[in-house]
């Protein structure tokens, strides 16, 4: 396990220096710099002297290796959109935010759904049913940002109750939460239902029934065990987008998050920003298939991750 | 015309600049019960000690301005940083006095300079600095301030995003930026004594007074003992101006409190100002729940919104902004544009005043010339004729230019640049004009605004149609004019025009005579219609109803809105906007 382990992290070094390639020839790719604002054409002295300043003038190779070497040691330069903050400091102030507001979204989400899941799947046909399946069909089609709007015009333009939008005290965390978790719970919930469904149909449960195990042992034992391979499988990876943060949650809300970075860094060119991004989703990416993959072998005695036979 | 305000107070409201069906979403409340600005020459202290007796304004603890900016922009905050990401949306440029600034009536008073003077050559200003103004680190400002800024500026190091501006206008600017001398060889320098600025001009410069709106001086001190940004901390910020840094979370909040060390003449009547930083679509949320005390340019479906209600309808004034023109360019060095009958076809296609009242509102009004009214060498009643709407005229030209009925005319793309709502609008609506009289298919493509001006200002331009606009940057006709100098933002070229700009630029007569001179350039440009000039923008603002004082009262045309250049020392209004009773406490 140790050395399966081992193995894919350092596979995952390799990933990583290809997806920083490949970003980075993209987004060099794109017409417009990171400094073509303004009204009018700048004088050709200042275009040169604002490559200069951040390393653009150089080929295009060096500027790579150049990034890479410093980004080896830490160091992932000065973001062109905040030239007060450094890359990584930037992602530590705000990545913490948006994962203040992504855990408790991935509990409500994943307990919630879970929940309501399993409901509906043991009472199938049953109005509780029916009512879990209409609110997952709603939750996700329904998008995040309009049900965000909503929050916002009842409960903060017409009600008053809760601030706008900002972030420094418990308020600001409630409608944020509520929009942003809507969509994965309804998926979990749709998901849970449906693996369940499809397991308590299995051969294996009919025959645990014929026996005459227990309902409680039948469920716990056989029809969750079973159902959670195909669960992980789905809903685990949606975590690493939950803590990325998302752009409409955090624009609609004013949260000082990473999300909106996603989004701006690839409209103002911080090519900076641009890499580190992609870099940090991309290891986050990495990780949880890991993870993933180590959970098979918890959840299901067959699978085996080096050598040897399943059996 | 009366108007039922919020509190059932009689309000007068006038705005002699719109036609009458629109007064009542275009009003200007006069703040007529306060009755306490008679004395106008009562300024800073002595006049908020004077609301506050007679109950006007709110006390001085809560004197609290709260604005909204785009937090993607917000990059810093002084002008000699980045003029174009700083919060100037909401209020900057508080850190320091430009040698110049504006009244609502757009003239050029003296700020940090008391008095100014030029050579009979008009080569050589020298502006007499006001003595006895003071950074908050305890040192005077002098010339030298403006000196160490300027030489900064024009540095490498800087690689400003403004350096254009001074381009062509001070002497050894553009030997400077391509370091074949050195900065400290600008027409920038300390005169007679430490309180004489010298500037020194390429050409004869009588518009250099009005461009020098933008020279609010970082402190040559701070420069030097933290960089370039040290007001962006509040631990290093220096200020010699009414407010100081007090916080800036990025992607959160800046506030300012006042400078306890200020010694100018325009202490604001504010204590506080907040700037929300966010994303622009939250600007009307934020307003709609009292989180802010001003916007503009607002969606057309905002502004429907607050015209829907009578009380909402009082909050929203219409301005002139930075005197914008939006218009239709085309690159005239390529086919089919290099025709000018192909031109003027166009420029006859467009029904402004439908535009108008269909879609404009009090967004804008008719544009057919490049200034806009009350811009100075406005000329629109001289110039309306020549892109005036005249389908006929339209078909007829486009068929002597060998596509009749648009027939074999290429189907065009439209750019835009990064467009708000209303501008995807009005695209949409001109790209349908066209269609109808010249049958000719538009498909109307926006571009986010990096690739947009990488595209339009590449040699040769990669951007043959667009839609967009230009504003003012200070309040002399070469600001607008010099734009379509050759070599410019467009790939129009006119040896004549550009002869005729620059020696009415230069023109050092009676300034009656050099209006005529741009009058007459202007009907150049617009006779050659590298562009169709489409409307002049006319700044949508929602004002809370407890933002008082004089700025609002309507200026000598008649508009009343928050005027350019907002809430900066280069404008009165710090001086002249308070927070009046009914604010939320804040």
């Amino acid at each position: 396990m140790g050395r399966y382990i081992l193995g894919r992290l350092l596979s995952l070094i390799f990933v990583l220096f290809a997806v920083s390639l490949i970003a980075f020839l993209l987004m060099h790719a794109v017409p417009g710099g990171p400094f073509d604002i303004g009204e009018r054409r700048l004088p050709e002295a200042t275009r040169q002297a604002q490559l200069a300043k951040y390393g653009l003038d150089k080929p295009i190779y060096e500027q790579y290796v150049r990034y890479m070497w410093h980004a080896i040691q830490g160091d992932f330069g000065v973001p062109f959109q905040r030239p007060t903050e450094t890359v990584t400091g930037l992602i530590a102030s705000r990545w913490p935010v948006t994962i203040a507001i992504g855990i408790p979204t991935i509990l409500i989400a994943y307990i919630g759904g879970t929940v309501l899941g399993t409901i509906a799947a043991t009472r199938q046909n049953s109005w509780i049913d029916y009512l879990v399946t209409t609110l997952g069909t709603l939750g996700l089609t329904v998008p995040s940002w309009v049900v965000g709007t909503w929050l916002v015009l009842i409960l903060s333009v017409r009600w008053d109750l809760l601030p706008t939008g900002g972030w420094g005290s418990w308020k600001h965390y409630i409608m944020p939460v509520i929009a942003y978790s809507l969509a994965p719970m309804a998926l979990v919930a749709r998901y849970t239902r449906l693996t369940l469904i499809e397991t308590m149909r299995s051969d294996y449960v009919r025959t645990a029934r014929a026996k005459g195990l227990g309902e409680r042992r039948i469920m716990l034992g056989h029809i969750f065990r079973n159902a959670a391979i195909p669960w992980v499988t789905v809903l685990l990876p949606e975590i690493p987008n939950i803590l990325t943060g998302s752009i409409f949650i955090e624009a609609i809300f004013n949260i000082p998050g990473l999300g909106s970075y996603f989004v701006t860094s690839t409209i103002s060119r911080d090519y900076p920003m641009i890499l580190a991004l992609t870099l940090l989703i991309a290891t986050l990416w990495g990780v949880t298939y890991l993870i993933t993959d180590i959970l098979y072998t918890v959840l299901d005695p067959r699978v085996r991750l080096v050598g040897g036979r399943a059996g | 015309m009366f108007h039922r305000d919020r509190n059932q107070k009689n309000i007068f409201v006038t705005n002699a600049h719109y036609p009458i069906s629109r007064r009542a979403v275009l009003g200007a409340p006069v703040a007529a019960g306060l009755g306490v600005f008679g004395s106008a020459m009562l300024r800073g202290d002595a006049l908020a000690a004077q609301l506050l007796q007679e109950g006007a304004a709110k006390p001085a603890a809560q004197q609290v301005l709260v604005l909204a900016d785009d937090a993607a922009t917000a990059k810093v905050i002084d002008l000699f940083l980045s003029a174009y990401e700083r919060p100037v949306a909401a209020a900057s440029d508080l850190f320091s006095e430009p040698l110049v600034r504006l009244n609502k009536d757009f003239e050029l008073l003296p700020a940090a300079a008391e008095s100014w003077s030029s050579s009979e050559d008009g080569l050589t200003w020298t502006f007499e600095i006001r003595e006895g103004l003071a950074w908050s680190d305890g040192n005077p400002v002098t010339a030298n301030d403006w000196v160490a800024t300027f030489q900064y500026a024009v540095s490498p190091e800087a690689a400003w995003d403004f350096t254009w501006y001074f381009q062509g206008t001070l002497k050894n600017w553009a030997e400077a930026l391509e370091g074949a001398i050195g900065v400290e060889e600008i027409g920038v320098r300390v005169g007679a004594n430490d309180y004489e600025l010298v500037f020194e001009t390429v050409a004869p410069a009588p518009y250099l007074p009005a461009m020098l709106l933008y020279s609010l001086p970082l402190s040559a001190a701070g420069l030097a003992a933290h960089g370039p940004l040290y007001n962006t901390n509040p631990a290093t910020a220096i200020s010699s101006g009414p407010y100081i840094l007090a916080e800036w979370i990025p992607d959160q909040r800046i506030t300012y409190v006042r400078n306890d060390h200020y010694a100018g003449t325009l202490p604001g009547l504010v204590d506080e100002i907040r700037i929300e930083l966010t994303n622009p679509d939250n600007y009307f949320t934020l307003y709609q729940a009292d989180e802010i005390d001003f916007m503009r340019n607002p969606t057309p479906a905002a502004l429907a919104i607050m015209q829907r209600d009578e009380t909402t309808a009082a909050e929203i004034y219409s301005g002139v902004g930075d005197f914008p023109t939006y218009y239709i360019f085309f690159d005239v060095t390529a086919e089919p544009w290099s025709d000018l009958k192909v031109r003027q076809a166009w420029s006859h296609a467009i029904d402004r005043d439908a535009l108008e009242q269909s879609i404009l509102g009090p967004n804008g009004v008719s544009a057919y010339s490049w200034l806009a009214p009350g811009f100075p060498a406005n000329n629109t009643e001289g110039l309306k004729e020549i892109q005036a709407f005249d389908p006929e005229l339209a078909q007829s030209l486009l068929a002597d230019a060998g596509y009749p009925n648009g027939d074999g005319f290429p189907t065009q793309q439209m750019m835009l640049r990064s467009p708000s709502p209303l501008e995807e609008t009005v695209a949409q609506a001109l790209a349908a004009m066209i269609k109808e009289t010249l049958n000719i298919d538009i498909e109307i493509v926006g571009q986010d605004a990096q690739g947009y001006m990488a595209a339009l200002t590449a040699k040769p331009t990669e951007i043959s149609l667009g839609f967009m606009r230009y504003g003012m940057d200070f309040f002399d006709p070469v600001s607008m004019l010099s734009v379509w100098l050759s070599g410019g933002r467009h790939s129009w070229s006119n040896p004549d025009f550009d002869t005729a700009v620059l020696a009415a630029a230069e023109y050092l007569g009676d300034p009656a005579e050099r209006i005529e001179l741009f009058k007459e350039a202007e009907r150049m440009l617009v006779e050659d219609v590298p562009a169709v000039f489409v409307y002049h923008g006319t700044e949508v603002q929602f004002i809370k109803p407890w933002l008082a004082g004089e700025f609002i009262e309507p200026d000598k045309n008649g508009i009343a809105a928050l005027h350019f250049p907002v809430f900066t020392m280069m404008s009165t209004v710090p001086g002249e906007l308070f927070i009046a009773e009914g604010a939320p406490e804040r």
